[in-house]
This record gives C-alpha cells, structure tokens and sequence, in this order.
C-alpha cells in the first residue's frame, strides 16, 4: 500500500523580522483530507505560519512544500488550489455579497457562468442566498465570515485554510461557521486552522500543534495530547477569595495525593485519575476548598502544563 | 497578462456602478472650465499673437484636455489605491489568489488610464460643442491626453503605496497636481515665464502633452520635434511603472 505524500510539508521553517523571530523552526506534515490545527495563543506564530503556506509571505529559512510545489517559486500555483479565510475579513464593502463572490471567483480566472452558479450553490451551503444582493456592508460580523468561508470554496480548493475563524464570533454564529466547517471535512477537504479556543480545536481538529513562542510545544490528536500531557481528570479548588502566594502553600500540602499539582492566581488544578478518590483524600487532610469542581481534562490544561500560562490572557 | 485583466475586471465592476456619475461630472467639469475661463477670461485676451492666432478657448481647451486627463487618472491613483493596500482590503483579497503583486499593479493602472481616457473623450465632445475643434485631427489630442496620465500614473501610484497616513495624498493635490496644471503652458505659453521657470516647466508631462494636443487640435508646431514629447512622456511612465512596481512588491510581501 502506498502512503499518500504530505498536502503541506514544513522542514526547520523560520520566519523572522529583523531581530523578532517569529516561527523558530517548525517541521509539519499534514495528510490529504486532514483537519489539521494550530492552537495557541496570539503571538505564537500561528498566522505567520498560515501566511507562509498560503504563499502570501516567504520563510526566511527553512524548507516548505504545499501540494508537492515550492512555496517560494510556485506561489501563485499554489494559491490556485487553496482556499483561505483571513483572520480579518477583506470582503469588498462597496459590492454586493454575489458580486464578491463571483469578482473572487475571476481572480482565480473562473468563467462568469461558472462563478455565477457556484456563488448560488455556495450562498446556499452558508444560508446567505436572501441576502445576495445586499451590501456587505449591512452584513452582521458571523454573516461575513459565512461569505467569507463561501468565497474560499469559490475555486474549489484542494486545501481550505482558516486563520482563527470564529473569533469575534457570538456563539450562535460560532456553532453555525463549525456546523459547515464540519461538512467540509466530512467532503475530505484538507483543513487548517488556527484557532487559541480550546473547543474549538477539539471540536474540529483530527490531530494539532500546540504552538508557544514560535516553535511547536507538543503535537497530536487532542486526545493523545491530553493522555500525553495531562491526567483524564481535574480537580479545581478554590479557597474563598485567597489567591496567589497563599495558594501555593495549599498546594504544598496536596503534595502526592495524586499526580501533579499547579497553583494558578486564582484557584488550584489537581490532575488525577480519579477524581472523586483526590476530593476524598483532600478532605481526610482537613483542607477545606470553597468550591471544588471535578472535570474531564481539556486541550486548556495540555496547553497550561506545556506553557505554564493559559491560552487566553 | 489575463491575470492582469482579472484584477482590472474588481475595479471596472467597482466602476459600474458608479460609471453614469462620472460621465456626468465629466460632462460638467470641462463646461465650467469652458465657460469660466475660456470664455470669460477670454473676453480679456485681444493680442492672440502668442497664441497662434486662434482664441483664448481655442488655446487652452487642448491644454485643458490634456490636464483633465491626468488629473482623472491621478486622483484614481491617490486615495482608491491607499484605500485598497489598507482598509478596502481588496489587495489582501486579491494576495490569497493566484494573482501576482504585479498583476494587481497592472490592472490597478489600466483602470486609472482608462478613466483618464474616457475623460478625454468626453472633453473632446465638449470641446466640439464650444466650436473650438477645426481640424479632423482634433481626435487623436486623445492619444497625447492618454499619455500625460501614462507618464505620472506610476508615480502616483508609487507614492499612494509608500505613504503611511491619508495627509501625504492631500499634499499631492495641493503642491503637485495644481502647480503641474497651472505652470505647464495650459492657460499661457511658456514663453511668458522667465528663462529659468521655462526650463523647469520642461520636466512637467503635462507641458508636453499640452504642446502634442495642441498640435493635434489647433495645427499649432510643437516646440520641440515631436518624437521628443511622446518619448519623455513614456520614459516618464516607465519609470514609474518601476518605482510602483517596487513599492508595491516590499509592501506586499513584507
């Protein structure tokens, strides 16, 4: 059985800015049909690393292939067959939402006709069809990223790439841009996205990067990261208003009830196995917690344990 | 070459809307210039010796043709190109497609040479309702019209993709533009300024697009050979092509 080759293949790839490193060697391999993420919080070279595969910005170093094709010499072949969705929208405001889409559709030198009958079919597939001939200046932010994720499907993309898609976004429109993200992978549409929601990343994404400070912390589905990284339960306490340095000395005294310990500003994490034997264990050593929630652990405490921080600041 | 015709094709369906607008003003623009100083400065003008003889509207509606032309391309090069680079985001759209910065440039530039175009037609038209077009040369002013715009479109260009704030277009219209169009031998001949501002007026494209336009419509001999004129004119252009072509490239891929 042959393996597919990788959709996008990074080697050792930097980008830098005079003396601010932005992405400080990274190496990638994303299949064919993939949901393929990168969580992480802003600054970690997320967007950057979008911007360099969609052949808009070029690596200082490094080795990246998208589709097989170099992205330095073959960028505009590249981009034929890409799909992206920028993190900002850049809808053209004077135009109606159809003549957005069809006018995107010419840049990739799409016939009028076609682009016609995909800029109906894709209205349609994001519910925007009775607002086709509106302004996309009266359109509400979830709307635009709808016609926004419309107008990347416009070419019929091999790769459909999304830079923090729903940030901004009420959860009403969060659910509805997930709902037809998640068609799309249901097409076998190779996705990227960027994303620094937790759920958002575990709701859509077969396998992610974990990026901080440019490099890439740990990598995996969210579940082998989770396994990996952190223990199947939390246990978060938290003592009346007490925080900081009054914590760590609770947290002191929870030493080796179970695995490990991590008193943040405002409450403690106990990761453990089994939860409600930890709670039991707390209590018998006389500790008594204002609050105690027991949950499933998350991509949130994968990224806390690799970082130290958490993913939104 | 079709990719530069995809991006022209977002600035021509811009323009669509917009299209029976500008025809008006490029109606009302040129009567008002007509009117105002052709005529009514005109009624000054007697001694009509350094002006070959013809009118004082005759003189100048050449000169003002050529001078339309340029502005209309200009302005279409000032703040439509700053808008697209930052808030309109239409180049941003346009980076995530197969399209080229060069290809964005291009079709960005053959739109405004367009509208400088279709404006000197319609001043053409004007020109025959005010009885100051004798000659059936008088169409091809269009030509050195067009090429006044040619010669600064880049230029412009260039300079809206490199400025960081919106002041930097309005000083353009105020220290550039006007300037060009009243010292470049439109309202008067050249030969009225002294020795040393004649020379300077030289370097103006639109000096030798008046001159080749006036050629055209009036009969009246070009000062230097005219092969001169239309090459400065397009060497002007190419070099600006070039400097827009390299601003455009570090803006976009920085």
């Amino acid at each position: 059985m042959s393996v597919d080759p990788p959709l996008i293949y990074a080697h050792n790839l930097v980008k830098r800015y005079d003396d601010f490193v932005a992405v400080a060697g990274i190496d990638l391999s994303v299949k064919p049909g993939e949901a393929f993420g990168f969580l992480g919080p802003n600054g970690a070279g997320k967007s950057t690393t979008m911007r360099m595969i969609g052949c808009v910005s070029e690596p200082t170093d490094g080795e990246l292939t998208v589709l097989g094709l170099d992205t330095t010499k073959q960028g505009a072949q590249i981009r034929a067959r890409l799909g992206v969705v920028p993190q900002e929208d850049t809808l053209d405001g004077e135009m109606s939402v159809f003549e957005n889409l069809v006018i995107y559709a010419r840049y990739f030198g799409i016939k009028y006709k076609v682009a016609r009958e995909r800029a109906r079919e894709l209205l349609e597939f994001v519910r925007l069809s009775d607002r086709a001939d509106k302004k996309v200046e009266e359109l509400s932010g979830g709307m635009k990223r709808r016609l926004t994720i419309a107008r990347a499907l416009v070419n019929e993309p091999d790769i459909v790439m999304l830079d923090e898609p729903t940030t901004g976004l009420d959860p009403q429109a969060r659910h509805l841009v997930w709902e037809r993200l998640f068609q799309l992978k249901q097409q076998g549409i190779t996705i990227i996205l960027t994303t620094h929601y937790m759920d958002e990343a575990e709701q859509l994404c077969d396998r992610l990067v974990i990026m901080d400070g440019g490099r890439i912390a740990s990598e995996g589905s969210p579940r082998e990261l989770i396994e990996r990284h952190v223990t199947k339960e939390v246990v978060e306490l938290r003592f009346n208003g007490r925080h900081t340095s009054e914590l760590g000395d609770i947290a002191a005294k929870l030493d080796g009830i179970s695995g490990q310990v991590d008193p943040l500003p405002d409450r403690i994490l106990l990761y453990s196995d089994d939860a409600e034997t930890a709670v039991a264990e707390i209590h018998a050593r006389g500790l008594e917690p204002s609050s105690v929630l027991e949950r499933r652990a998350t991509l949130e405490d994968v990224f806390l344990r690799l970082t130290g921080r958490s993913l939104i600041e | 070459m079709s990719n530069m015709i995809h991006a022209f094709e977002h600035w021509m369906l811009n323009y669509r809307r917009v299209w029976t607008g500008t025809i008006f003003s490029g109606f009302v623009m040129p009567i008002l210039f007509m009117v105002g100083i052709g005529l009514g400065v005109g009624a000054y003008v007697q001694d009509t010796s350094a002006i070959g003889g013809v009118s004082y509207a005759a003189f100048i509606a050449p000169g003002l043709l050529a001078s339309t032309a340029m502005q209309i391309t200009m302005g279409e090069m000032t703040w439509p190109v700053f808008g697209a680079l930052r808030w309109g985001a239409q180049y941003k759209a346009m980076q995530a497609s197969p399209l080229r910065p060069i290809d964005m440039l291009n079709g960005h530039l053959l739109y405004g040479m367009l509208r400088g175009f279709i404006s000197a037609v319609v001043f053409l038209v004007v020109m025959v309702f005010f009885g100051v077009v004798n000659s059936g040369w008088a169409p091809l002013a269009v030509i050195p019209a067009t090429l006044t715009a040619f010669s600064l479109v880049g230029l412009m260009y260039a300079y809206a993709v490199t400025v960081d704030s919106e002041i930097g277009l309005s000083i353009i219209q105020r220290f550039v533009i006007i300037p060009i169009t009243l010292f470049s031998g439109v309202f008067f001949p050249l030969s009225q300024l002294p020795q040393a501002l004649q020379a300077i007026a030289w370097i103006s494209p639109l000096w030798h697009g008046a001159e080749l336009s006036r050629w055209a419509v009036n009969g009246t001999e070009t000062p230097w050979f005219w092969g001169v004129h239309v090459l400065y004119l397009i060497a002007l252009g190419a070099v600006g092509w070039w400097a827009a072509y390299r601003r455009l490239t570090i803006r976009l891929t920085s």
